[in-house]
């Protein structure tokens, strides 16, 4: 087989990449480091996403069920009119107009609707602990938990006896299934 | 235990083979960027050749062109995710940046080949390989690579010279 080979051709080579430097050469588990930077973007996508939706149904139980329920009646009401004479339709805007107000906290502000009163709260935790009084130790324990942070704090704010109450019932159900 | 260490490369031949795939880095470096790679993806192309050899049950005759067919595979793979996931103004940024102010280019002139071409150019003027090492290895007719080489030579030669030898 005949070799060609041009040496001007060469030499363009040489000098073309000996100006390409390397870099120095990378550790040789790199992609490790890549799978667990992803690994971790996942995990941290994930809580976030978690994050995001505990806030959203503690949100929506604060609102109370009332206003979702009226927002549902509005959009069945808004299929049945869509089509129907201006009177209707006037008439569908006032009444949603009215029943919003009414059941939905506006926008930014804290829900009154359902939220339970503090003293209520509390006499509410102390009769899930007296129904539960025959039950395992385990149930027990969280049940003397929740008396003891009761007795602790006679006067939460709003936003502390909501969290208490979700995860005293969440400790409950788990404890005492 | 002697046999066993043989086999398993300990102190023989896997010592030597990963040496000599260290020293060939730059020259199958340089080799990929002359293909067309960006430095960012002939680094981890070379990258993803080494830890193939670290896997690889026997040595390779050329060190040099093993690594380059290996790694030219992980840069196409890389190239083809890349055709999905990066954007397009990227990849035009990526090429445009290779061009110098008016020069003739050797590494643009070389975009200008075909494949095959490049490959076999490179494989001839970058790693020194010969036309029987350079058809073993990419797996072609030695006198296709012959034919290869000379169409190539001739195309480079025209652009950069004007023809003179």
């Amino acid at each position: 087989m005949t070799e060609e080979h041009d040496v001007h051709l060469q030499r363009a080579f040489d000098e073309r990449l000996m100006r390409v430097l390397p870099p120095p050469r990378k550790a040789p588990h790199r992609r490790s480091v890549h799978r667990g930077a992803a690994l971790a973007a996942t995990v941290l996508m994930t809580t976030a996403v978690l994050v995001f939706v505990a806030d959203v149904n503690r949100t929506a139980d604060a609102a109370g069920e009332s206003c979702a329920d009226v927002l549902a009646k509005v959009e069945v009401w808004f299929e049945a009119v869509k089509n129907g004479t201006t009177d209707q339709q006037m008439e569908f805007k006032r009444r949603t107009a009215e029943l919003i107000g009414t059941s939905c906290p506006a926008k930014g502000a804290t829900p009154e609707v359902n939220l339970p009163s503090k003293a209520e709260a509390l006499v509410d935790a102390r009769a899930k602990v007296e129904q539960r009084q025959n039950t395992s130790p385990g149930c027990q324990a969280v049940e003397v938990e929740i008396r003891k942070w009761a007795e602790a704090n006679p006067s939460p704010s709003r936003e502390t006896l909501i969290a208490f109450k979700f995860r005293a019932n969440k400790l409950l159900e788990e404890a005492c299934r | 235990v002697q046999a066993e260490a043989a086999a398993e490369g300990i102190g023989g031949w896997r010592e030597e083979w990963l040496e000599a795939c260290e020293r060939s880095y730059p020259k199958v470096y340089r080799a990929l960027v002359a293909m067309g790679a960006s430095d960012e993806d002939a680094s981890d192309a070379v990258q993803d050749a080494f830890e193939h050899a670290l896997r690889e049950e026997r040595p390779a005759h050329r060190p040099e062109g093993w690594l380059f067919v290996v790694a030219c595979r992980a840069w196409k793979r890389r190239r083809w995710r890349d055709r999905i996931f990066r954007p397009i103004g990227a990849l035009a940024r990526a090429i445009d940046g290779r061009r110098s102010d008016g020069e003739i280019d050797l590494l643009v002139e070389l975009q200008r080949l075909t494949e095959r071409q490049r490959s076999v150019v490179v494989s001839r003027y970058v790693l020194g390989l010969s036309q029987r090492e350079i058809a073993e290895l990419l797996d072609i007719a030695p006198g296709t690579v012959a034919a290869t080489a000379h169409q190539a030579t001739a195309l480079l030669r025209e652009r950069l010279t004007g023809g003179r030898r």
